[in-house]
């Protein structure tokens, strides 16, 4: 027999046959892959092993005494299926199934935002409701029940498919949203009706096949024929989710995910979903220069013109490392490489990370691994103080699902963090204990040997120094260390920011170049990847010395706030006050625009025309749904600028792209007009070298005596979309979380008011208790750079 | 006050319970041969008590009446396996499981670890219902004595085998009787049944491949160890061998649990065990095997009380509850009580059976005030055929089979209630009030 | 208290291989100590398991002996399931409302006793049965009634929420 016979099965639906692969299809997925439509409700294979609940997809099989549920079904060879297309008694049943689903729903679609996309609204039109025999009184609820500022829950509606719950026990793992009471009476619900928190609570809106869950925002805004959904790429963090925006009127009303199973198996978090830079008629649209009063509006030209000027007047007079172009990560591709051009032709300093470490990273890609890498791991590793989610969104349910899976999740951190729960090992650190934590594991794995292992190398230190300096329990360190050694696929993500040499140091003993696993970086622009591969380098706590020491005249930041999102704040501000001629080009007013001569416009993720490059190096294409605020392209009046400067930067996008085809190896061999909606993914591992020299770790932050050491890592819900998105703020809300032992000795309850005060100020918030969080720490979720690792006192509000 | 409960009168042909009271003790079970089938079992292997369980023929007492041995050997390969123990016994008019908890727990125990040194388990959960808080607390008790006689908890003798056995408690739902929903809740989750394939063989406990059989079944395993299985396959019928625990209840003059060899019928169990119907009162009606299968009439009393017998006379032999109705009951309101308790316990989770059962009890509450009509009387039958057969597991089929049985056999009395516009019985007629419990109905605030 | 409660469910989830298994007894032993599953006894079950207030208020709304609201010092509930009722439980109901002047379900004036039907309890043969704070009384009788009433006002079952 050949593999291709032993592999398959072959079944016959409706009288024709279909080839299947062997154990993994379901009928229902075999008849939808035939083109053959099984009506479905509860089945979405999305969320786990199927479970058969609303008896939609009932066929009759032949030989088996009973219909079955096709979502349930394996396929068999030989099978012979019969859908409702071909059998009575199949027909029969589909009939009566939709007639119990309606004997509660109100039928309600000329006023239900879900209208005109609604299956059950499809299917009733289709094949009719039942007759009028339902003399019951439908059941009757409040509605619509906000279950959080930015979801609302009509009862009435719902026909307990069981699919939000579902997403939230089963994928997002939070269980905050739950169907309580039983039989007839059972209701979707929170707990004691607090709103539903979880950073990927908007999933279940699209999950929802009825207009049960809709999100409030879009409430009654738009019927469907009224809109055009444009196909682009979330900008809000570096794993670059695929999604759909909907347009009407010329204003983004709703985003939708646009599955790209490499990516983001068509899940969004809250951001992605929900954030908005808005109102719109507060963005800066014009060049403003600073006179006397305060920043004024001035023409394109003079601004540009003035700009030129003075940078090309600084560094032609004082040379190189005079200018610095600062950015954020967050610019296109071909936005960057414009920049690029003027950084080069300026001799300027340039910074697009926050840490220097970043300018490393190629030194990874060695070890890179695609996200995709984590669904088939067997072992996830993730060290640091920080949430990966905080980093990378969607990233986390990709590491929930290989746990499920059975991959053995390991968490090293000060603890306090989702996801330790249900890890297979928990390893408590010290507060900024990535570094000594990676060297600890790094010398375990020496020691351990193995196959893999590259025991050649030397480690910074004996495993025993090193767990102490980490403050990590070595029995722990050692296990983990004979877990990564005997895996086959082991995945890294590291959430600190630590030297990459000491990501690096581990990875090389590991021999992750070898194996089906590797290091999923988790830098923290969007496209901080991108924004170097076109030769943006640099991190800013390299650009600020300089700043400091005066050898800095002029400083240009695009999209790049270091006054308000890094922990050095205050540094920057004195910095920027004696420093000649800023530069921000920003959407709305900011840390940096207040102590800028010159502030011009930035397009954000709607505007903008190009490409993005995600975390695993896969380059996407955005799009834009609205003309920018300014109604001139941030590339557009770049290459003007580049003009005054008397050099040439491309200024439509798609020249760009191919220019950077033409001339950077991360762009070789792709093309503006092949790049597709749903990318590829493209990069290739380069070989990986011997690291150079053993990293000394850095030590753990201590706390000064008497106070507590601070974990306050950048939020996932942060930056000005979020804090501007009034359905978030219940995301938002402040949370203080100290250890049990802590709250025990200060007689502290959860849900009491505390008061954090540290070094970037005061943050005020409900007491979360934790029984894994190191204590003499306290976590919170500032929703600024606050310095983790620093000292911090709390007491009552 | 009696004592509560009252125990039949002991039967010499009884395999599980020949003796009067209880032997609680374990010296009394010891004293009467107990643990003696274990002992035997630990000369035997895997295969060899596998084998003796198949001869026996023994077939499961937990309702569908699968073939125990048959069970056993298809419990999949691994090494953590488990042993769960049904004992949620919440079909109405079943209390079988309770009086064999109640009077030989160490017959359950030693059923138990003979299983478990079977399949060489990680260990045993006996899942019992909430509401049995004294038998919970007697197994508890039973356990206690086994551990300390070293049949628990340390390696049994002449192996390094050692068995654990815990006792799991429900907390009220009927639905948790169904193997898979028992699992759910055992596995931490709301109790809703799970789609099969998996089967609990491969996935049950903890996820893990796990045996799964009612008290009653377990309860035999010694028995059938103690005489051999050809022995036991002996008693009863050939399809439906050894004897079975009935509960008989309603109108009878003696109710209560007796154990029947297979062989014999439901005359034997209600006109002989049971001392017929009270002086005065005529059967109309009895149900054969717990609420959720359908009625029998009194011509077929001689039905036998074996599965295959009770299957040709068109209802199933299901726990074994045998629930008597005399002349003077309103079969409407019969139906009626059957459905709500149906509704009350469905788990929610499947469309067909969610709303059938809520739909059927609404209609049936209007046939009882007399505010139905005829033409809802053929609707009830068609939600029936509607719920049957197309749920995730059987119990709407528990609601629809009965109910379809009532109105079939009885239709007169729902269309008289039609013609006349209300019940036609009598005031001091059986359950002339009826309180169905509401769905977990939010309880008056305490006051003070 | 609640590292008492605490302590409990760590023993609980000792007897399981999944701390979620724990659940039914978790939530037992917090009915036992609050007298009632109130949102406060929810969140340190869900602190007990590591699991979501949710999804403790999931499992325990599907249960028919936890209590989401409050109940009286001791509960009777009187099974009206077929077998219980066709002996003459729907009768015996009727007294303990009269006696108590409250419809099942419900709670007396005084907050001692709450009533209510249950189904089948698993005594049919020995019917009608009553359950009397989850110990059962059988072959009840309506001369029954009145004397364990008098009986329970007279103990007041120790409950943290009267105490
Ligand atoms: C709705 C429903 C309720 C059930 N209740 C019980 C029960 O209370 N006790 C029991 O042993 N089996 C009950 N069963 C049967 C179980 O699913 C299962 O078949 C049985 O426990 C297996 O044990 P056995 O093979 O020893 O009979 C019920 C089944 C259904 C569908
Ligand atoms: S995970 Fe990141 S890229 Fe994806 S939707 Fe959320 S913010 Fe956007
Ligand atoms: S889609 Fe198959 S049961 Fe819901």
């Amino acid at each position: 027999m050949s593999a291709t016979q032993t592999d398959t099965v072959t079944l016959t639906v409706d009288g024709r046959e279909i080839t299947v692969p062997k154990g993994m299809s379901l009928v229902v997925a075999a008849a939808e892959h035939a083109g053959i439509e099984i009506p479905i409700f509860c089945y979405e294979p999305r969320l786990g092993p199927p479970i058969g609940a609303c008896r939609m997809c009932l066929v009759e099989i032949e030989g088996a005494p009973k219909l079955q549920a096709a979502c349930t079904l394996s396929c068999n060879d030989g099978m012979v299926v019969k859908t409702a297309g071909t059998s009575e008694q199949a027909k029969e049943a589909q009939d009566a199934v939709l007639e119990f689903m309606l004997l509660n729903h109100p039928l309600d679609c000329p006023v239900c935002d879900k209208g005109g996309e609604c299956p059950l609204q499809d299917l009733t039109f289709k094949y009719g409701p039942g007759n009028s025999r339902m003399t019951l009184p439908k059941r009757t609820y409040e509605k619509p029940l906000p279950i959080s500022p930015a979801i609302v829950l009509d009862r009435e509606r719902c026909i307990l498919c069981y699919r939000c719950t579902r997403f939230s026990s089963d994928v997002a793992e939070d269980g905050e949203l739950v169907a309580r009471e039983r039989g007839a009476q059972s209701v979707i619900a929170t707990f004691n009706e607090q709103p539903y928190t979880n950073a990927f609570s908007g999933n279940v809106t699209e999950l929802c096949p009825v207009g049960a869950l809709l999100p409030t925002a879009y409430r009654f805004k738009a019927r469907p024929w009224e809109i055009v959904n444009v196909p682009t790429v979330c900008t809000g963090c570096s794993t670059g989710c695929n999604t759909w925006s909907t347009l009407r009127e010329n204003k983004v009303e709703r985003i939708l995910s646009r599955n790209n199973p490499g990516v983001d198996e068509g899940w969004l978090c809250d951001k992605g979903r929900f954030a908005r830079y808005e109102p719109r008629d507060e963005r800066i649209a014009t060049p403003l220069v600073r006179e006397l009063a305060g920043l004024e509006p001035a023409a394109w030209d003079d601004a540009l013109r003035a700009a030129a000027q003075r940078l090309r007047h600084q560094s032609a007079a004082v040379g190189e490392g005079a200018v610095a172009i600062v950015t954020g990560g967050n610019l296109t591709n071909e936005e960057a490489a414009g920049w690029a051009v003027i950084a080069a032709d300026l001799n300027a300093r340039t910074a697009s990370a926050p840490i220097a470490a970043a300018a490393e990273w190629e030194r990874i890609d060695a070890y890179l691994a695609p996200l995709a890498a984590i669904d088939t791991a067997d072992a996830v590793v993730v060290i640091g103080d920080q949430e990966p989610a905080d980093r990378a969104g969607t990233v986390e349910l990709r590491i929930r699902k290989a746990r499920r899976d059975g991959a053995h999740l390991a968490i090293a951190g000060p603890g306090g963090s989702s996801l330790e729960a249900d890890a297979k090992s928990f390893i408590r650190t010290h507060v900024g204990a990535g570094s000594a934590m990676l060297a600890a594991l790094t010398a375990a794995v020496i020691e351990a040997g193995g196959e893999n292992v590259r025991t050649d190398a030397t480690a910074a230190g004996s495993v025993d120094t090193l767990a102490q300096l980490a403050g990590a329990d070595i029995a722990q360190i050692r296990e983990l260390a004979g877990t990564l050694v005997g895996a086959q696929r082991p995945v890294l993500l590291v959430t600190d920011p630590v030297a990459v040499s000491e990501i690096e140091a581990l990875a090389w003993v590991l021999g992750l170049d070898r194996t089906a696993g590797g290091v999923v970086p988790l830098p923290i622009g969007a496209n901080e990847r991108g924004e170097r591969a076109v030769g943006l380098v640099g991190g800013w706590d390299e650009v600020l010395p300089a700043l400091e020491a005066g050898d800095i005249k002029a400083i240009v930041f695009v999209g790049a706030d270091p006054v308000m999102e890094s922990a050095d704040s205050e540094r920057w501000q004195m910095a920027l006050a004696q420093t000649e001629f800023v530069l921000s080009v920003a959407p709305f007013t900011n840390g940096v625009t207040s102590q800028s001569q010159l502030v011009l416009p930035l397009d954000v993720d709607h505007e903008r025309d190009g490409t993005i490059t995600n975390l695993e190096g896969r380059i996407q294409r955005i799009r834009p749904s609205l003309a920018p605020a300014s109604g001139v392209p941030l590339i557009e009046w770049t290459s003007r600028l580049a003009g005054f400067l008397s050099i040439t930067t491309q200024g439509n996008p798609g020249k760009a792209f191919d220019q950077l085809a033409a001339t950077r190896p991360a762009f070789a061999g792709l093309s503006w007009k092949e790049l597709g909606e749903q990318a590829q993914l493209h990069t290739t591992r380069p070989a990986a070298a011997a690291p150079v020299g053993v990293p000394a770790p850095t030590a753990p932050a201590t706390a000064t005596e008497g106070k507590l050491r601070l974990i306050a890592p950048r939020q996932l819900m942060s930056g000005a979309a979020v804090s501007r998105t009034a359905s978030l703020a219940h995301q938002r809300a402040a949370w203080v979380m100290i250890s049990h032992a802590d709250a025990e000795q200060t007689g502290v309850k959860r849900g009491d008011e505390l008061a954090v005060r540290h070094a970037a100020g005061e943050h005020i918030g409900e007491a979360r208790i934790s029984r894994r969080l190191l204590p003499g720490t306290v976590r919170i979720n500032w929703s600024g750079a606050a310095g983790t690792g620093t000292s911090a006192t709390v007491g009552a509000k | 006050m009696p004592e509560s409960p009252t125990f039949a009168q002991p039967d010499a042909n009884a395999l599980l319970l020949p003796f009067a009271g209880s032997r609680r003790e374990i010296v009394e079970y010891e004293a009467n041969g107990g643990y003696d089938s274990l002992r035997k079992s630990l000369g035997m292997t895997s295969e060899q008590l596998v084998d003796e369980m198949i001869a026996s023929n023994l077939r499961g007492r937990g309702g569908a009446g699968f073939p125990a041995g048959k069970k056993a050997s298809f419990l999949a390969q691994g090494l953590d396996r488990y042993l769960v123990i049904n004992g949620d016994e919440s079909e109405p008019g079943t209390f079988k499981d309770r009086e064999i908890i109640l009077r030989n727990p160490h017959m359950l125990i030693e059923g138990i670890i003979i299983y478990l040194w079977m399949i060489r388990g990680a260990g045993a959960y006996i899942y019992i219902r909430g509401e049995y808080a004294k038998e919970a607390a007697i197994l508890e008790g039973a356990i206690a004595q086994a551990r300390e006689k070293g049949y628990i908890g340390s390696p049994l003798p002449g192996t390094d085998y050692v068995a654990n056995v815990y006792v799991h408690r429900g907390a009220g739902a009927y639905i948790c009787g169904e193997e898979t929903a028992l699992l759910s809740s055992l596995n931490g989750e709301r109790g809703q049944p799970t789609a099969k394939p998996p089967f609990p063989a491969v996935s049950g406990a903890f996820k893990k491949p796990t045996l799964l059989n009612n008290v009653e079944t377990v309860a035999t395993v010694p028995v059938i160890i103690g005489m051999g299985g050809a022995a036991y396959a002996g008693v009863g019928t050939e399809q439906s061998t050894g004897t079975k625990m009935f509960s008989l209840s309603g109108h009878v003059n003696n109710p209560g649990n007796y154990e029947m060899p297979l062989s014999a019928t439901y005359r034997d169990l209600i006109e002989g065990k049971g001392g017929g119907l009270p002086a005065g009162r005529t059967l109309k009606a009895f149900v054969p095997g717990g609420s959720s299968m359908p009625i029998l009439m009194p011509n077929q009393l001689d039905t036998g009380l074996a599965f295959e017998a009770v299957v040709a006379a068109g209802s199933m032999a299901g726990s074994g509850a045998v629930i008597v109705v005399d002349d003077r009951t309103c079969m409407v309101r019969f139906a009626l009580r059957t459905a709500e308790f149906y509704m009350h316990e469905s788990c929610g989770k499947c469309t067909p059976c969610r709303e059938g059962t809520r739909w059927i009890t609404e209609l049936l509450r209007k046939q009882e005030a007399g505010l139905g009509t005829l033409e809802e009387i053929d609707l009830l039958l068609e939600i029936c055929n509607r719920v049957e057969g197309n749920c995730l597991c059987v119990l709407g089929d528990a609601c629809a089979m009965p109910v379809r049985s009532h109105i079939n056999n009885f239709r007169h009395e729902f269309e008289e209630h039609c013609r006349l516009g209300r019940c036609p019985c009598p005031d001091d007629a059986p359950m002339s009030e009826l309180y169905p419990p509401l769905l977990k109905a939010p309880l008056p605030m305490v006051h003070a | 208290m609640s590292d008492t409660l605490y302590d409990e469910i760590q023993r609980e989830i000792a007897k399981y291989p999944d701390r979620r298994s724990a659940i039914l007894p978790a939530l037992r032993h917090a009915q036992e100590h609050y007298g009632w599953l109130s949102p406060e006894a929810l969140e340190a079950v869900a602190d007990g398991l590591d699991l979501s207030p949710a999804r403790c208020l999931s499992v325990a709304s599907f249960y028919d002996m936890f209590f989401l609201q409050p109940v009286g010092d001791h509960v009777v509930e009187v099974c009206t399931n077929l077998s219980c009722a066709m002996i003459g439980a729907d009768k015996l109901l009727k007294e303990f409302e009269r006696e108590l002047d409250v419809k099942a379900p419900g709670t007396s004036a005084d907050g001692t006793i709450t009533l209510r039907c249950v189904e089948c309890l698993g005594g049919c043969g020995w019917g009608p049965v009553v359950s009397v704070d989850e110990e059962y009384e059988e072959h009840f009788k309506i001369e029954d009634v009145a004397p364990l009433l008098e009986r329970l006002r007279s103990t007041s079952r120790p409950s943290e929420s009267h105490a």
